[in-house]
């Protein structure tokens, strides 16, 4: 009864009868072929090839090979009559890990790929042999930039074959087909170098097929769709659902099993698309008040998507079998996909005790500006609060969340800070968000929203009542400070003095070296002088370099400075008349320089 | 002992009168081993007193015994900066250099089945470096310098000989060498040795 419903011209039904056929088109779309058992991929056999050679062998009779989300590097030999099919195609990759041919149909009949997603190979699926019946379907090929999808090896290879409801997206070729007996329907070929390669007088069964921004489509056939973009939601992030308004939408041949409308191109219309959204990604949570939250979350623009449910609960992880909130308990439904936040208000706090022991920290480490933390874990915190100052610990506060061990950065280098850590308690709950199609309806009837909803994939904790703050540690001191490393060695070019004297390790480079490690770095103005040079002293060594002629001038207007660093750092009285002798020696060579320029200028 | 003797002065007569092979002119090295700094109290702020090192070379042989080369290596090392006024060791520090050589190089090699052959040779090298303090930034710059090398080659080919006679048929491959080798490193920057002592095994292909 329920393929006879489908063999229904969808063109021809109203929305009555969509709705009707929809619920049955659910239910197989999830549940899938009822006839046959399944072997499911990891909990039966680690590896798809493990289940197939199990099959072949005889030792497992169910030919149905479920795969469950996640990525499976491995390459795949099919036999015949065997179904692979990923749980949810946007969520189940099979990876070749740069090379080969990830799925090989030799002289298969009756086999099936569908609902998986290919990644990171040169060829998606390579037909070969005397194989027939064999069915691609509901796939996405995202393999890379020089790569196949769908490979047919020789002319004589691939009778009655369909490749169906597929997207091709940033391939060297999306379907090379040498003769006709492959049936190329309800596609999506977007941004690919070639669409579809075949020979130019087998151009038959190529029917219904979206072509997007490719370089050369190739043989479009029948009734081909076109346009600038093809919709979809988010090919960065692999998510291939079309948008609300998108041209492949209704546009292919045959039977949405989703909605029960005319077939989308793509991956998510045909018999045979997985009914799940994509899922829901950027949640995030503030505190409204002391026991309410406001949960967010980005947008799924899927064009089924109607809604959101909102899972919430006590534990990390789920199961979220909150029932405290006052819009209802878990999970909370949102009838409204453009609704991205959700408060939830009178939530009952749990914990009202603070901790009663106080972290134990150790030694802040020091380095540049920074002074490193690490304190022990305190039993029933749920975060720790950092107190820090320089006279007292009441200065400032931050509150690191459950972390151990802290960067507290930002510092005086030199300077000596006292650090305490106190434990608290505070209530939270974890979130997650899934994102639900809806039931066809009129235009004014209510948003129903239909299971299964996206995995939930993403989790918050939120935060949320007030802080109950155990103990504070005793204090512990730190100085953080310039590091030194062994050898330690020059920045080339950073510093004027070394653009002006042209090296590095000349004399008087390295007494102002010498001035900046043993005097400027131990005092407060001369750190910030430091500070102050390592940010502007690139720009103007830059700018020397770049301007020659005025490094005399430069070189004179620095040897006060290395006089002075001279005399500091211990220097001979002869350098000292060195460098006065060569100041007087550099103010002739610069107005002569610049005289020079002048006269060449005039 | 007279018979060694005769036998001591044959020898390079013997060599001398090999018929004429024809000789490779192209070696590409592959290697890595270990680095000695230059640098006082290195394995108290690294952990050990080495480094490790790995290297290219491409050289080009001008006669059969004498080849010009180009190297270029990485020696990286992961340690710990000091807080000077506080004398303690704190602070992530990746410490690398990129070593560019250019070489003459005396092989003494008098057969082409000669199975042990010593080289020795030397010449520029642009020492290259990059240091990163944690939280701090880095310091880059190069120096340039020398370098003394010298090892021995150990002819694999004479292991599995229809094996190297493939290699040579197929790839092209004349002979292949297992290499070991010392070299001795020196530039200087700002008054700091950046070079060492190098330890190195390689394997050696000659096309």
């Amino acid at each position: 009864m329920v393929r006879e419903l489908f063999e229904l011209d969808a063109r021809r039904m109203n929305r009555k009868h969509a709705v009707t056929v929809w619920g049955a088109g659910m239910l197989l779309g999830v549940l899938g072929p009822v006839a046959s058992a399944q072997v499911v991929i990891p909990d039966d056999y680690a590896t798809i090839g493990e289940a197939i050679r199990a099959i072949e062998a005889g030792t497992e009779l169910d030919h149905d090979i479920v795969i469950e989300p996640g990525t499976y590097t491995e390459r795949v030999t099919l036999m015949d009559n065997i179904t692979l099919r990923g749980r949810e195609t946007a969520r189940t990759f099979l990876s070749g890990g740069g090379s080969g041919a990830l799925v090989t149909a030799d002289g298969v009949s009756g086999a099936r790929v569908r609902n998986l997603t290919f990644i990171d190979a040169d060829t998606g699926v390579l037909i070969q042999g005397a194989g027939s019946g064999l069915e691609i379907a509901n796939n996405v090929f995202d393999l890379g930039g020089s790569a196949t999808g769908v490979r047919v090896a020789d002319a004589a290879t691939g009778a009655g074959a369909t490749v169906a409801n597929n997207v091709f997206v940033q391939l060297g070729t999306g379907v090379r087909r040498l003769n006709t007996q492959i049936t190329v329907q309800n596609n999506i070929f977007s941004g690919n170098v070639t669409a579809i390669d075949t020979p130019a007088d087998q151009t038959a069964q190529i029917i219904t097929n979206g072509f997007f921004d490719n370089d050369n489509e190739g043989a479009t056939g029948n009734v081909p769709v076109t346009g600038s973009s093809a919709g979809f939601v988010n090919p960065v992030a692999r998510d291939f659902h079309l948008r609300p308004g998108s041209v492949a939408i209704n546009s292919g041949t045959g039977t949405d099993v989703i909605d029960a409308t005319v077939a989308d191109l793509g991956a998510y219309g045909g018999p045979n698309a997985d009914a799940f959204p994509f899922p829901v990604s950027g949640l995030g949570s503030t505190t409204a008040e002391d026991n309410a939250i406001t949960l967010s979350w980005s947008e799924n623009l899927g064009y089924r998507v109607g809604g959101y449910k909102v899972h919430y609960g006590r534990t990390r992880g789920g199961p979220y079998e909150g029932t405290d909130a006052g819009e209802g308990a878990s999970p909370i439904g949102v009838l409204d996909d453009t609704i991205t936040s959700l408060t939830l208000t009178g939530l009952t706090p749990q914990n009202q005790a603070a901790p009663s022991e106080a972290p134990q920290p150790a030694e802040p480490i020091p380095s540049n500006g920074t002074l490193s933390l690490r304190w022990s874990a305190v039993s029933g915190a749920t975060g720790y609060l950092l107190h820090w100052g320089i006279d007292s610990v009441d200065e400032n506060q931050r509150d690191v969340g459950n972390a151990t061990r802290v960067d507290l950065s930002g510092l005086t280098n030199e300077t000596t800070y006292q650090v305490s850590v106190s434990a608290y308690a505070r209530d939270a709950i974890f979130f997650a968000v899934a994102a639900h199609y809806e039931q066809p309806r009129q235009e004014d009837d209510p948003v129903v929203l239909v299971d299964p909803g996206s995995a939930l994939v993403n989790e918050v904790e939120a935060p949320f009542g007030a802080i109950f703050e155990g103990p504070r540690s005793a204090p512990v001191l730190g100085t953080p400070e310039l590091l030194l490393a062994t050898p330690n060695l020059p920045d080339e070019g950073c510093f004027v003095a070394t653009a002006a004297f042209g090296s590095y390790s000349v004399s008087q480079v390295r007494l102002l070296r010498d001035l900046r490690d043993r005097h400027l770095l131990h005092s407060g103005p001369g750190q910030a002088f430091v500070r102050w040079y390592y940010q502007r002293g690139p720009i103007g060594a830059r700018w020397l370099n770049r301007h020659p002629v005025l490094k005399p001038l430069a070189r004179t207007a620095l040897l006060p400075a290395v006089g002075l660093a001279s005399q500091l750092t211990g220097g001979t009285p002869l350098l000292l008349l060195l460098l006065l002798a060569g100041v007087g020696g550099s103010v002739g060579y610069a107005l002569r320089e610049n005289r020079r320029a002048g006269e060449a200028a005039a | 002992m007279r018979r060694f003797v005769w036998l001591l002065l044959l020898c390079p007569a013997l060599v001398l009168a090999q018929p004429a092979e024809p000789s490779p002119r192209w070696s590409l090295e592959l290697k890595g081993g270990r680095f000695y700094p230059d640098v006082e109290e290195w394995s108290r702020f690294y952990g050990q007193d080495y480094a490790t090192q790995f290297g290219v070379a491409l050289a080009y042989k001008v006669h059969r015994r004498w080849e010009l080369g180009l190297a270029g290596e990485r020696i990286k090392d992961e340690g710990r900066a000091l807080a000077p006024t506080q004398g303690i060791l704190t602070g992530n520090v990746t410490y690398e250099l990129f070593p560019l050589h250019a070489y003459l190089l005396w092989r003494g090699v008098f057969s082409e089945e000669q199975w042990l052959v010593p080289y020795l040779g030397g010449g520029w090298t642009r020492m290259n470096y990059r240091q990163s303090i944690e939280n701090q930034g880095r310091a880059e710059g190069a120096a340039d310098g020398y370098h003394l090398r010298g090892g021995v080659q150990l002819l694999l080919d004479r292991i599995d000989p229809s094996a190297a006679r493939r290699a040579a048929r197929s790839m092209g491959v004349h002979n292949t060498y297992f290499t070991l080798e010392a070299m001795q490193t020196s530039a200087e920057k700002g008054g700091v040795e950046l070079g060492g002592v190098s330890y190195l095994l390689g394997v050696l292909f000659e096309f």
